[in-house]
Parts: C-alpha cells; sequence; structure tokens
C-alpha cells in the first residue's frame, strides 16, 4: 500500500520525537553560531559598544585583499598535497598490514594511529623539534648525512608549506590507512580471484576492482581530510605563532581569519573570512563527492 | 500520618534551603564584590597577589581583588571576546602596548583616566613619552608599568675571548666593522630579531604610524632601516634564531647556550625577566651598553641611545562598577615605592615612575649583569626613550614584522623597499578607523 500524500509531509509523531534531539543541537550548536557569524559578518569592526551595519562590505574587501587571495591559494595547495600525499601512502601501508601477520596486524595499525590521536597543539609542539633549523630531526638526521644543506623549515619561505603539509601527512597517514586497511579486508574475495584468474594483472585489478569496491571508504577518507585540511590551524599555530610564516608563505585561511578578529581586532571581517572558507569548502567536497560516481561510471560503460 | 512526616520533612528541606539562600544573599551584601585583575604571566601574577596584600596593609583592610593569570598571547584574545560578548569582563587589565592598539577599533572599550592621573600629579611623575603610549589624542587610557628603555645586552665572557670592550660600539658604523672582523672568524656578533626593526626605525626618529594615521611616515628612513638589519644578516653579523625570534626559549637553550651569538639587543623588561629566566646559568656573564649612535654623512651623531619596545600597562574596563576601588589600586601600585621596587626586583621591568628612579634599591650593581647597574644606565637613557605613535593597526603592524619582513628580505623574497611597500598597502587596506573616532 503506497503511504498517502499527507503521510509523505507529515511524519508521525514518532519519527518526529525521534529525530528531535538531532535538530535541537543542531540549532543550538550548529545553526545559531552560524547565524550569528553571519550576522557578524555584516557588522562594522567594533569590539566594543555599537556595532553598525555595513552589509557585504568586508566580503567585498576580501575580494581586494592581497593577503586573502595568498591564504585562498596556500589552503588549496596544502590541502591538494597533503590529501594527495596522505591517501597515496595510507594505501600503501594498508596494503602494506594486509601483507602483515595478522597477530602483529592490530599493534601495526595501532600504532600507525598514534599521531591522529594526539591532540595537535602537542603534535605541533614535537614538530617544533623536528622541523629546527640546526638540530632538527629532519636536518640532523636525514638532510645532513645525505650531503644537503640544512633548511630552516620554519623561517625559509619556501619551505613553509612544505613544512605544514609533512606535519599533516604524519599526522593523518596512519588513521587513514586503518580506515583504508578495513576496506581492502571486506573486499569480496571470490572477485579478486576471478578477475586474476581472468588474467588481470595487479594493477588493472587495482585500478578496475579494488578502487571502485573501497570508493565509499575512500570518498569518506577525503572529505575528512579535506575538512581537516580546511580547518587547520592548531598546528600552524604553534608552529608560527598565529602568523602565516615569512611572507605569507603559510598563511591559511582559518589562520587568517585568526589574524583579522584577533590581531586586527576586527570580528566582522574575520566571521567575513571564516565564512568565505564555505564555498571553497563545499566546492572540493562536491568535486570529491563526484568522483567515485565517476569512476562507477566508467567502469559501467566499460 | 507517613505523609504527614514527609510533608514536614519537605517543609524543613525547603526552610533550610530559603535559609541559606537568604544567607548567601545576605553575605553577597555585605561582602564587597573583588576587583577582578586580568594578568598576562604567571610571573606577574605573584607579583600582583603581592601587591593586593601590601595595598591591604597599607591602604585598605578591607581590599578585595581576584587575580587572574592567563598566557601572554592567550590574555588579548580572552579580553578581546569578553569585551566583544560583555561577559566575564575584568576591572582591571595588565595589557602589553603592542596589543593595547587592537582595543581602540571604535568607542576604547577604557575608562578615561585623565582627570585622575592630573589630579595625582601622575601626569608629571610618569614618564611622558610612556604615558602617551596609552593615551589616544588627549585622552589617558592607561598607566605605563615600564620604562622599556632598549638596550644591548652582551657576553662578557665572550667579549673578553675576542678581546672586544663595550666602549668601542660608539655608533652602528663602529659595530658594523667590529661585526664584519668577527664574521670572518665565523663569529655573528647580534642575535636578530624581526622587532629590532621598529627599535632602529624609533631610535633614529622614524615611526611605525604618524599622529594622523599614515603608515611609515618617514618611509626612506624605514627602507634605510630595513636594508641595515638585511646587511647585517647578510654579512654574517648577525644571526637570524632558528625561529626568528629572540623570544623563545629554544633561542636560549640553541643559540645563546651554545655562544653562537655575543649580544642581544632588547629592552629592559627583556633583561629582567627573560635573559635571567632562561639564561640562569650564564649568571655574572652578561653585561649592559646603551645601543650604538647613528651618524650622519660628517660623521656626527644624530641619534639618541636608545629606543622602545612593548611593555606591560594598566587599564581598567569601561564597564566595571568598581572604577573608583581599580583607580585607588592601580595609582597604589604605580605610584608606591615598594611597589615600584618590587617589580624591578622581582625580574618584571623597570618602573616608568619618575620618583622611583631615585630609589637605591633600583640603582645597586646587579651580579647576574656582572655588576653593571642596569638602573642607573636606565635612568641616564630614560630622556632619550623615543615616542610610540599608538594606532588601532598597531598590533598588525607589529605582527606583519615580526612574522614576515625581514624575514622575507632575509631569503631574498623581496628587497627591503618592495617589503615595505606591501607592508605599507596591506595596512593602508585595512584596520578600522583612527583611534578615537568614537
Amino acid at each position: 500500500m503506497q503511504p498517502s500524500l499527507s503521510d509523505r509531509f507529515w511524519p508521525s509523531w514518532g519519527r518526529v520525537w525521534l529525530l528531535a534531539p538531532f535538530f535541537v543541537f543542531l540549532s543550538l550548536f550548529w545553526l545559531t553560531p552560524l547565524g550569528k557569524g553571519l550576522l557578524l559578518s555584516l557588522e562594522s569592526d567594533t569590539l566594543f559598544g555599537e556595532s553598525t551595519f555595513v552589509g557585504l562590505q568586508h566580503y567585498r574587501d576580501l575580494l581586494f585583499d592581497s593577503r586573502y587571495w595568498r591564504a585562498v591559494l596556500n589552503t588549496a595547495v596544502f590541502t591538494l598535497a597533503t590529501v594527495t600525499i596522505t591517501i597515496a601512502l595510507a594505501l600503501v601501508f594498508a596494503h602494506a598490514l594486509r601483507l602483515c601477520n595478522r597477530r602483529i596486524q592490530g599493534p601495526l595499525a595501532f600504532g600507525l594511529m598514534i599521531p591522529g590521536l594526539c591532540p595537535p597543539t602537542v603534535l605541533a609542539l614535537l614538530f617544533l623539534l623536528v622541523f629546527h633549523g640546526q638540530e632538527g630531526l629532519l636536518n640532523r638526521w636525514i638532510l645532513q648525512p645525505l650531503g644537503f644543506e640544512t633548511i630552516n623549515w620554519l623561517s625559509d619561505p619556501d619551505f613553509i608549506l612544505a613544512a605544514v603539509v609533512i606535519q599533516a601527512i604524519w599526522r593523518w597517514t596512519g588513521f587513514m590507512a586503518f580506515f583504508l586497511l578495513c576496506a581492502l579486508n571486506a573486499r569480496p574475495q571470490e572477485i579478486l580471484d576471478a578477475a586474476k584468474m581472468d588474467g588481470a594483472g595487479i594493477w588493472n585489478r587495482f585500478v578496475h576492482i579494488t578502487l571502485p569496491l573501497i570508493a565509499p571508504t575512500l570518498t569518506f577518507c577525503l572529505i575528512y581530510l579535506i575538512i581537516d585540511c580546511f580547518a587547520q590551524f592548531a598546528g600552524s599555530y604553534v608552529l608560527f605563532g598565529g602568523s602565516g610564516g615569512t611572507n605569507d608563505a603559510g598563511l591559511l585561511l582559518v589562520t587568517y581569519a585568526y589574524q583579522k578578529a584577533f590581531i586586527g581586532g576586527g570580528f566582522g571581517s574575520g566571521a567575513a573570512v571564516s565564512l568565505s572558507i564555505v564555498p571553497w569548502l563545499g566546492g572540493a567536497l562536491v568535486l570529491v563527492a563526484m568522483i567515485p560516481r565517476f569512476i562507477w561510471k566508467e567502469g559501467a560503460t566499460r | 500520618m507517613n505523609a504527614f512526616l514527609n510533608f514536614s520533612k519537605i517543609a524543613k528541606g525547603l526552610s533550610f534551603l530559603a535559609a541559606t539562600l537568604m544567607a548567601s544573599s545576605a553575605a553577597k551584601v555585605l561582602l564587597a564584590d573583588p576587583v577582578k585583575i586580568w594578568i598576562s604571566s604567571q610571573q606577574d601574577k605573584i607579583y600582583y597577589d603581592n601587591m593586593v596584600r601590601l595595598y591591604q596593609q597599607e591602604v585598605d583592610a578591607d581590599f578585595q581583588a581576584e587575580v587572574q593569570a592567563f598566557g601572554f598571547r592567550e590574555m588579548p584574545d580572552k579580553l578581546a571576546i569578553a569585551f566583544k560578548t560583555q561577559t566575564n569582563t575584568p576591572d582591571i587589565v595588565q595589557l602589553d602596548e603592542v596589543f593595547f592598539g587592537m582595543y581602540l577599533q571604535g568607542e576604547a572599550p577604557f575608562v578615561d583616566l585623565t582627570d585622575r592621573v592630573k589630579a595625582a600629579g601622575l601626569d608629571e611623575s610618569i614618564m611622558p613619552q610612556r604615558l602617551e603610549l596609552f593615551s589616544v589624542g588627549e585622552r589617558v587610557l592607561g598607566l605605563p608599568q615600564s620604562l622599556s628603555a632598549v638596550v644591548i645586552y652582551y657576553r662578557r665572557d665572550l667579549f673578553k675571548q675576542f678581546s672586544l670592550s663595550p666602549s668601542e660600539f660608539k655608533t652602528w658604523d663602529d659595530f658594523v666593522a667590529i661585526g664584519e672582523e668577527l664574521a670572518g672568524q665565523n663569529q655573528p656578533l647580534l642575535a636578530l630579531d624581526p622587532s629590532y626593526f621598529g627599535m632602529l626605525l624609533r631610535q633614529r626618529g622614524g615611526h611605525l604610524f604618524s599622529e594622523s594615521g599614515e603608515v611609515l611616515p618617514d618611509f626612506e628612513l624605514a627602507v634605510d632601516t630595513l636594508e641595515f638589519l638585511g646587511e647585517l644578516a647578510q654579512k654574517r653579523i648577525g644571526l637570524m634564531p632558528d625561529r626568528s625570534t629572540i623570544f623563545d626559549p629554544v633561542f636560549f637553550g640553541g643559540d645563546v647556550a651554545n655562544n653562537e651569538i655575543l649580544a642581544i639587543m632588547g629592552a629592559d623588561w627583556y633583561g629582567l625577566d627573560m635573559i635571567q629566566q632562561f639564561s640562569s646559568e650564564l649568571e655574572g656573564e652578561w653585561g649592559i651598553m646603551p645601543l650604538p649612535v647613528w651618524t650622519d654623512e660628517d660623521g656626527n651623531p644624530n641619534s639618541v641611545r636608545t629606543s622602545t619596545f612593548a611593555g606591560q600597562g594598566l587599564v581598567i574596563y569601561k564597564g566595571s562598577d568598581l572604577i573608583d576601588e581599580s583607580w585607588e589600586f592601580m595609582k597604589f601600585v604605580m605610584t608606591n615605592r615598594e611597589a615600584n621596587a618590587q617589580r624591578f626586583l622581582q625580574g618584571n621591568s623597570f618602573p616608568a615612575y619618575k620618583p622611583a628612579f631615585e630609589d637605591i634599591r633600583l640603582l645597586q650593581p646587579q651580579p647576574f649583569f656582572g655588576y653593571d647597574s642596569m638602573g642607573q644606565i636606565l635612568v641616564d637613557l630614560a630622556p632619550e626613550v623615543p615616542r610610540v605613535m599608538m594606532n588601532p593597526k598597531r598590533p598588525m603592524a607589529v605582527f606583519m614584522i615580526r612574522e614576515g619582513m625581514l624575514s622575507s628580505v632575509m631569503y631574498g623574497e623581496g628587497d627591503a623597499r618592495t617589503a615595505l611597500t606591501r607592508f605599507k598597502e596591506q595596512l593602508e587596506g585595512g584596520g578600522g578607523p583612527p583611534p578615537g573616532a568614537n
């Protein structure tokens, strides 16, 4: 029996009660701050006393703000580099873990996850030692033994963004490897065996079977990483003291929002920078959501 | 019967609750609200806790205060939120002048102390350059806690090792000449820090902002100053610390401890607080000397021997219910002989209150600085401390200088003129209305 039109539009009270707590929390802790943030972005940069309504002035200012565009570019590069390298490494680690003895697979996977479980501030403090211009782990244990000159990772504008990317990769690779390991383990073995018997090589099996099968997990990992990259603050705050480093080489959008609000005393313009992240982030997420569809469609066509 | 007993118990409970509430309300009425004081370091909290006790002993036994310490960078953030939301606001705030400008976007949230300062004679007894720092136009909004005169802290042991004497550093030309010789021996002379740009610019009579709010009104002087610092770095006379800052324990644990530099430029509070705290093992090995002077084309001195950078001050929140109590305490801390002496002796800062300059405890030779009298050197330099023009964009300007400008010149990202042109354009592009516009 088909539900009537009124049933479709007016769900039963039972469902309403079940969903009510979610919507209450959503309204209280998500929609209300978002709405307040939007209102704040339309007000003058007044810290004390009555603010005046300035409309879209802060957003217009951003269009002509070279530092803002630098932050957009840096965030895009940071996100792209972090996501690409992290996912690639995580896939390698996940495959490597699958090859390990089952007894040590668990402890190894947990070990890889530890950086992701660490608070980002603690991790960034550790990375101050890793990136130290003279005595840092990267310089002393890797670059110097290989005969390279030491790099001042936190001051040299050519390496600042690389330092932030390295930190993010180190944090998330193990975590993502764990998710991907679960996805790899969930693949139906008979499909892989059938493909093998049909003569499909490792690469073909990976591209045409494994990748579509783990696509939902991969999408989740991509979304998770992209959101984290756009929201990156604690790590770069500790490394660069709330700045973007030399010549704004590591200035990210959230850091710029912080600077506008808490260094420049402009909560309105800071809110505008924060909210301007929404379309960039939305665009990136839509793009990611389309990738698996593309893969599946491609597969179906073939 | 049971029902009656239960009712009796409930009634008793409710009566007890009502009595408790009434008693607590009465206590609130009888006990004065404490003055809430926000401090930007744990070390300063100890000092202010002591000052509250001293004030209770000497002035008002009933005075109550709640001193709360925050991190140096944390406090301005918390304060901005408190002002914006007008929730959990303090009465007195200890604020660094670098952050002070941030709160001047629109209506200043601090009490206008002009009349009170004049009535107390503080306009005469506090160094005018420092009082001006916490003022907007003619309105005094805060009291400066420190003189913040800049000197050079040098390593006595290393100077001896390289046969150097402080008397050789009369001009910056002398400084560069000696520095080049040392660089030839692979020994940097000075630790570099981006804050030196503002310090040297002020020493030469330049400013980050004019009185009317123009950014870098002495642009050519600023270019020359930044080029000078870039040269110090390129000629290896100066050494940029790892995290590009001398305000970092890592700098003391690395560059200072490894004898990589011979001297640091810093304000009085830098020596009293950071050097003493983070290089305590070098007690007796430090010395103090005034800055070398700048010279004109004929080689004649044309600058003062000191500069200024940062320094804390006390302000009162405009919405406070305890403005009078807060002012009296603030005045006491700024003018009391013991309060001024303790601020110096406890490693906080050298006072900007002129009568304190005569206190013998402030002028005594200090073993930590090789028995140099920091107090005497600062008293001699005090009249030469340059002015600082306050502006709402000043925090952002200091931040941008600290975090990018000098480093970008050092790493060949552009020359000094390009970097300063960009700096000027970026600051002129935003930052809100001039101070006191409302």
